[in-house]
C-alpha cells in the first residue's frame, strides 16, 4: 500500500500572484490566493500546483556549463505540430518568458526549453496524439 | 483556451530508476523505462519523470539564499505511520520535529525536498 497521496507541485518564486497568473494563461484555471505568500492554481486536467513566496529566491542557474541541475521543471503539451510549438512560444513570450534553448533537430528533439519569469526552466514539447 | 496542457513533472537526479523506485514506494504506481529516463504514473496524480543529471548536486534547504525551487506535497492520514515509512525508504527528515503542525519536511534519497501533509 502507498505511503502517502499526492497533493501539489510547489513552485518557489518571488511573487506567487505573478508566477500564478503566468501559468494560469498557459495551462488555463484561476489562481486562488489562499494566503499572501502561497496561491493556488487548479485546472482540468492539471495537476495542483501551489505558488510559495520566498523572500531572498533567487532563480536556478541553468543552463550552466558542467550539467547543472534544474532539479524540477515542468514539460508542458503545446499540441501535436510544430505550427502549434510555434503558437504557442510566442504567447509564452508575450507573457514574459526567456527561450533558454530551442531544438538542434527537429526530428531527434521534439521540445524547446524556456524559463518562467521567476527563472524556473520548463518545456514546450510537441507530443503526438494518435 | 489554453497555450498547453501539463504533461509531467520531471525530477533532475543522479540515479533516475533508484528516484522513480523510492516514489513508487511512496505514492504506488509502475515504474517504466529505465536509463537517462524513468516515468511513473501516480494514481489519481499526475505524471512524473526522473531525468539523470551528471554532476548532479542536491538542493541545499533549508538555507536563506538556497530556495526549494519546487517540491512536491503529498497527502497523508497519520503523520507518524507515513514518516515511518518514508524513513524506512531513504528519506531524511528536514524539518519534522514539530509534532503540532499538520506537516513535515524531508529530503528525498536525491535531496529534493518532499513535505507530507495531514491538512
Amino acid at each position: 500500500m502507498a505511503v502517502a497521496r499526492f497533493r501539489s507541485v510547489v513552485i518557489d518564486c518571488p511573487d506567487p500572484r505573478a508566477l500564478a497568473g503566468f501559468y494560469a494563461a498557459i495551462v488555463g484555471g484561476t489562481p486562488q490566493v489562499q494566503e499572501e505568500d502561497w496561491v493556488v492554481l487548479e485546472a482540468p486536467g492539471v495537476p495542483r500546483l501551489a505558488f510559495n513566496l520566498e523572500p531572498g529566491f533567487q532563480p536556478p542557474a541553468w543552463p550552466r556549463e558542467g550539467g547543472n541541475a534544474q532539479q524540477f521543471h515542468l514539460d508542458l503539451d503545446a499540441g501535436s505540430t510544430w505550427e502549434e510549438v510555434d503558437a504557442a512560444q510566442k504567447r509564452v513570450l508575450e507573457l514574459g518568458a526567456r527561450l533558454l534553448r530551442r531544438e538542434a533537430d527537429p526530428v531527434e528533439e521534439d521540445f524547446r526549453v524556456f524559463a518562467d519569469p521567476a527563472g524556473h526552466p520548463f518545456c514546450l514539447c510537441r507530443i503526438d496524439h494518435p | 483556451m489554453a497555450l498547453a496542457t501539463l504533461g509531467v513533472v520531471v525530477l533532475d537526479c543522479p540515479d533516475p530508476g533508484a528516484l522513480a523506485g523510492f516514489y513508487a514506494e511512496v505514492l504506488g504506481g509502475t515504474v517504466e523505462g529505465e536509463g537517462d529516463w524513468v516515468d511513473l504514473k501516480v494514481p489519481g496524480g499526475p505524471s512524473l519523470a526522473f531525468q539523470g543529471s551528471p554532476d548532479f548536486v542536491a538542493p541545499r534547504w533549508p538555507a536563506p539564499d538556497h530556495s526549494q525551487q519546487f517540491h512536491l506535497d503529498l497527502t497523508v492520514e497519520n503523520l507518524d505511520a507515513a514518516e515511518a515509512g518514508v524513513l524506512a525508504l531513504g528519506a531524511k527528515p528536514l524539518d519534522a520535529e514539530d509534532r503540532s503542525r499538520g506537516w513535515r519536511v524531508y529530503a528525498d534519497p536525491a535531496g529534493h525536498p518532499f513535505c507530507l501533509c495531514a491538512c
